[in-house]
């Protein structure tokens, strides 16, 4: 029986039943979908609160697809940040991105427009869903279907937000604090993910000295000072592990 | 307030640089999986960009008690809830909720 079962688990996997591989990513899916819908209503909401047209909604979110990004681009668009400023905030909120490279399963897609998009709509979530992909075989479409099904999510939750913003009263003031509290939450799983008080230390005195020295622009300021402390860390653990291998020998 | 032109060139700017950062390693996916300060990185940005995120975006004048007071309580619900319950969704939305509660309604 259970041998039975195991094949046909194992013509399911290799068979090119498209809809069945688009179902088991739809499945893998769905609880991402899901949890970023009210985030997605909170940045729709808040770009049209600010004064953006609605139009700019789906825009943004289809185009960009990297949330937390998106709410910070919504402040500095509306602040008329330079267009360099806008771009080192790219490059330096989006950085971790080149990191997913390593473990992401692009080899498993083909087709060469679906390698783009699968590149394109490589976010957080994309990640996350597909750390398993090598392990458990996901096909092309099953990855393909992940990422675009959240794509989707993403997009039609800003809109939805952007549209019924209006309906909201004014009297309710706040909603960007949503923002923060995701932050904080992404914190609380990074800590989780790599306990370590000295790094935390250092991120939060790079965030006071940011602040004294560049008020204006502290985030960047104070990702730039977190990275060079992490390479100088980096530099020191290598000098002293040449210096013990000479010790040892 | 940003005209349309801006608009555009802001978001297509922003969106071009998200996809070099996606697209672009895979072109030297070899090296960089086999480089230590690379793997080193790898490990260690995620939590330090996540507080420099978590505290730039803190209301500017934070230091004014009127404003500070709110923020802490929201805080608190956020960090408390997550600890104990680590739904994502929820510590957003109840910390969200408190601090929309407490400016529209209490001050």
């Amino acid at each position: 029986m259970a041998e039975n079962l195991a094949i046909k688990e194992a013509v399911h996997e290799v068979g090119d039943n498209r809809w069945y591989q688009m179902r088991l990513g739809a499945k893998n899916v769905l609880p991402a979908a899901v949890a970023v819908v009210p985030l997605g209503l909170a940045l729709g909401v808040l770009l049209v609160r600010v004064g953006l047209p609605w139009w700019s909604a789906p825009l943004l979110a289809g185009l960009v697809f990297a949330g937390s990004l998106e709410f910070l681009l919504i402040g500095l668009v509306v602040a008329v940040a330079p267009l360099s400023h806008i771009a080192l905030t790219t490059l330096l909120v989006n950085f971790r991105h080149v990191f997913y490279a390593i473990s992401f399963p692009l080899h498993r897609v083909r087709h060469k427009g679906a390698k783009i998009y699968s590149m394109f709509a490589l976010t957080d979530e994309a990640y996350a869903l597909t750390l398993h992909a090598e392990r458990r075989n996901y096909s092309a479409i099953r990855i393909l279907s992940i990422q675009s099904l959240f794509h989707a999510s993403w997009i039609l939750s800003v809109f939805a937000g952007a549209l019924l913003g209006g309906l909201i009263p004014d009297s309710v003031k706040g909603l960007e604090f949503a923002v923060t509290a995701l932050f904080v939450v992404l914190s609380i799983e990074a800590y989780k993910e790599y306990q370590s008080v000295p790094l935390t230390m250092l991120a939060l005195l790079s965030v006071v000295v940011a602040n004294l020295i560049a008020p204006q622009s502290m985030m960047v300021v104070a990702m730039l000072m977190y990275l060079l402390g992490l390479s100088a860390l980096y530099l020191v653990r290598k000098h002293r592990s040449v210096k013990e291998g000479q010790h040892g020998e | 307030m940003a005209n349309n032109l801006y608009l555009f060139s802001a978001i297509a700017l922003s969106a071009l640089v998200t996809f070099g950062l996606r697209a672009l390693p895979f072109a030297f996916i070899r090296a960089l999986r086999s480089s230590d300060l690379i793997n080193y990185l790898a490990q260690r940005m995620p939590l330090g960009i996540m507080i420099v995120l978590a505290a730039s975006t803190i209301p500017q004048d934070v230091l004014n008690p009127n404003v500070a007071w709110p923020v802490a309580v929201a805080l608190t619900t956020t960090v408390v809830l997550h600890l104990f319950k680590s739904n994502a969704v929820l510590s957003v939305l109840a910390g969200t909720a408190v601090y929309v509660g407490i400016l529209s309604w209490a001050l």
